[in-house]
């Protein structure tokens, strides 16, 4: 067998820690293999990327334990710059990874050093460009490309250097859904002229399109390793390992449990419709949806033809009109850019109107200072690492009661009572800084939680969190929402707002172009899809099966509106 | 134009302001400096917050003139208790400091509205600078966005949580700020090895030999250009230090 790579009995501990991060990998990949690798967060992914790619042991202190070949050669012994010609990897993080200050410039780096000559490089960049659909952005700076573009210009930068395997450590973590698109599109088109590809990814539906195999990665250990088909067959137990299957799997795992069938299971849309045997919709659930309620309540926050211009000119939102009660349970998506974490800055009173008035709790944000604002509306950043600024866990919930002027007695009390909700008991004295990134975002969530805010804005509960991560925030958010809290989510993973939210609210260039309960909302695809937001792969599929058929938003829905003929 | 004469204009606009203290040639120069804003195309609108600056650096130039100095001339119209005054001198003195300081801005702000970073880093290769000094600038001109980024975010998160910046004792707000560094120090250390990991997996080492995408050729206008400022920054020179032609009217003062 030909393979681009092969690990054996690897195991690699870095030199601060002391427990094995990879522990006896054992692993072959196939030359124009797609492998998929999926895991919970913390399992050793981005390690076992790091390894592939001869960045470790290179760049990294650790210990090492049996070998990385990369076309033949060990990692351990060949040069780093040897090992970069034939493997190249592409970050998360769009921002960190762009090192120059074009784009023409960061496809120009790798073949730089090389020590290429001019006319080879013209060529190569040009073809790189083409591949990842970039020509247009050849002048570009950073700052002016989309998160996706950013990822394709990573990816181009790799692909001029013409390596043989490309490794992407969930590439699409940080983007927008057009984002996401635009760069399995690519992922795409490097498949199928011939590459070996290894993605790290959560977006498991978006992954069994185009993966040969999957393993998960559990612990620092290859757990399981299968096709798409039969790796998601196991739902139940990739979901105690904190996998999301496709909800299409999931549909048929349902299926399959509760009418004693043996059915295949599908890993995409199509697979499914052709898989499927032939469904009905229940009579007593064939009715059409309504559409978004009126509110009795008085609204807590009221917006009225909000416009908001940046310092440099850009319009961000324009002419926002926005009821928000007590109690509700609101997403707001849309693409990057679309204005959504400027609308709710103005929220929380960050940002002040350009035009337009933003009252919050009866009290315009215009004459209203941010930190009372604070003490009734939380706001939970994307990354926690923005928001946690102090040396332990402790000190962390209690810096916006001590800015409230609250005895020592009653600080501890609410900081005791806040950690055990959201799960950090006993977590009081350790370093902020050392804790896991779910357990940073429960944090963040806790300290803003803490102030007894009646209002709670969290930005992108979910992004780079598995699924348990993931359902914990959630979880939370519902709990408070129980509570008569009220909870506004923004978001891109449409999987969370049907599954959570009751509200959805669609931005696009500024302007809000859909306000519907989100059945409604995700009943009207093709208004959806001018927001390139697709619905979940649950409501499509039912969609698909009975475009007369009320919408549906979960898997449970799913089972109890269709029935086997 | 190439960046190299553009990066001469900045260092030249600065240092005849410096070197001249007579009044007239600084209206020829800030005139100048209008004249080049309109070949610039430099939109007006852009510039408020500069207008603003200079606004505050001439009244900050004024009263410390008019309050501090004691600068002879034939009539004097207030004298201070503390032993400073103003004379028609000290008012004349007072206009050719705003006008320097006038000049000295504008001109920054001309060339830094017709200068990319990108073209700071590109004139440094035509210079033939060490290419790991250009790669330094590159980085800190990227690094410098994003460390600002994340400072605004931090320091609204701060905010969010009750935290006034501008209220309290110096040692307080010092204390407030050192906590948005706790944070800023840690993104910044994570951005700091993705960052290293892609320079390596893109084949970075300082050790081999590289070859450049671009070539940075200078034309002879570029060129003639460049001489015909650093002539222009001698020749003020000397005629301020060594003719004296350009030092302020009476110099040396004599009471």
């Amino acid at each position: 067998m030909d393979y681009a790579l092969q690990v054996e009995n690897f195991s690699w501990r870095y030199a601060i820690n002391e427990r094995w991060s990879l522990e006896n990998v054992n692993l072959s990949v196939r030359r124009g293999e797609f492998l998929a690798i999926v895991g919970p967060s913390g399992a050793g992914k981005s390690t076992l990327c790091l390894s592939l790619t001869g960045l470790i042991p290179h760049l990294t202190r650790g210990t090492i334990k049996g070998r990385v070949l990369v076309e033949g050669q060990d990692t351990f012994t060949t040069p780093l710059s040897q090992i970069t010609r034939k493997v190249g990897i592409v970050f998360q993080d769009p921002e960190s990874q762009f090192i120059t200050m074009s784009v023409e410039d960061e496809i120009a780096f790798p073949l730089e050093n090389l020590g290429l000559p001019r006319q080879v490089m013209i060529e190569r960049i040009n073809n790189a460009m083409d591949e990842t659909r970039i020509s247009e952005l050849k002048e570009k700076y950073p700052h002016e490309l989309s998160g996706g573009q950013k990822q394709r210009v990573a990816i181009a930068s790799f692909l001029a250097l013409r390596p043989d395997i490309l490794v992407l450590d969930e590439p699409t973590s940080d983007l927008d859904p057009l984002g996401k698109s635009e760069v399995f599109a690519v992922l795409a088109g490097i498949k199928a002229a011939g590459k070996t590809l290894i993605v790290v990814e959560h977006n498991t539906e978006e992954l069994c399109k185009y993966a040969d195999r999957i393993i998960l990665l559990y612990e620092g250990r290859i757990r399981r390793e299968d096709t798409p088909a039969q790796f998601f067959s196991e739902v139940r137990s990739l979901r105690e390992e904190g996998v999301y299957p496709p909800q299409v799997c999931e549909f048929v795992h349902v299926l399959n449990s509760r009418t004693g069938r043996n059915l295949t299971y599908p890993t995409t849309l199509e697979e499914a419709s052709r898989l499927l045997p032939p469904i009905k919709t229940k009579d007593s659930v064939r009715s059409g949806h309504v559409g978004r309620s009126a509110q009795v309540a008085d609204a807590i926050v009221s917006i009225r033809g909000l416009k908001f211009t940046y310092p440099d000119g850009t319009r961000a939102l324009d002419g926002i009109g926005l009821d928000i009660c007590q109690g509700e349970y609101l997403a707001i998506i849309g693409q990057n850019a679309s204005g959504k974490t400027t609308l709710v800055k103005h929220l929380v009173g960050l940002l002040k109107p350009t035009e337009g008035d933003v009252k919050v709790f009866g009290k315009s944000t215009l004459k209203t200072k941010t930190t009372e604002l604070a003490t009734r509306i939380g706001y939970v950043y994307q990354n926690p690492d923005h928001q946690l600024f102090c040396k332990t866990v402790y000190e962390e919930c209690a810096y916006g009661l001590q800015n409230l002027g609250l005895g020592a007695e009653e600080i501890r009390t609410k900081v005791r009572e806040v950690l055990a909700r959201v799960g950090l008991e006993g977590f009081d004295e350790t370093d902020t800084f050392l804790l896991g990134k779910g357990q940073r975002q429960r944090l963040a969530v806790a300290a803003s939680l803490v102030m007894g805010p009646e209002v709670m804005i969290v930005d992108e509960p979910s992004t780079g969190q598995d699924m348990k991560q993931s359902e914990g925030i959630m979880g939370l958010l519902d709990s408070l929402n129980r509570e008569a809290k009220t909870i506004v989510i923004v978001t891109h993973n449409m999987r969370l707002v049907a599954e959570h939210a009751k509200r959805v609210v669609v931005m696009m260039r500024g302007k809000i172009i859909l306000d519907d309960d989100v059945r409604s909302a995700f009943s009207q695809p093709s208004l959806l899809k001018e927001a390139y937001i697709v619905p979940p792969q649950i409501t499509q599929l039912a969609r698909m099966l009975d475009p007369q058929a009320r919408t549906v938003l979960t898997t449970d829905e799913m089972f109890s509106t269709f029935e086997l003929e | 134009m190439h960046p190299l004469p553009k990066i001469a204009l900045l260092l030249a606009i600065n240092l005849v302001a410096l070197f001249n203290e007579s009044p007239v040639p600084f209206v020829l120069l800030i005139a100048l400096i209008a004249v080049a804003f309109m070949i610039g195309k430099v939109p007006v609108t852009g510039l408020s917050k500069f207008v603003v600056v200079v606004i505050i650096a001439s009244q900050a130039v004024l009263i410390s003139y008019l309050l501090g100095s004691a600068i002879p001339g034939k009539s004097v119209y207030i004298r201070y208790p503390w032993g400073t005054y103003v004379s028609e001198m000290t008012l004349l003195y007072a206009a050719t400091m705003v006008m320097r300081y006038t000049s000295m801005l504008l001109g920054s702000t001309l060339i830094l509205a017709t200068t990319s970073d990108r073209d700071i880093i590109y004139g440094f290769a035509t210079l033939r600078v060490p290419f790991t000094i250009g790669l330094m600038l590159t980085l800190a001109f990227r690094t410098t966005t994003i460390f600002m980024e994340d400072f605004q975010k931090v320091r609204d998160a701060m905010i969010l949580r009750g935290t006034n910046f501008f209220e309290g004792s110096i040692a307080t707000r010092t204390k407030r700020y050192a906590h948005v560094f706790t944070s800023l120090v840690v993104i910044a250390l994570r951005r700091v090895m993705e960052t290293t990991y892609a320079m390596e997996a893109k084949g970075f080492s300082l050790a081999k030999k590289r070859t450049y995408l671009h070539r940075y050729d200078i034309g002879t206008g570029d060129i003639g250009l460049t001489a015909f400022l650093i002539f222009s920054v001698v020749a003020v020179y000397l005629l301020r230090y060594h003719f004296r032609v350009l030092a302020f009217p009476g110099w040396p003062l004599r009471s």
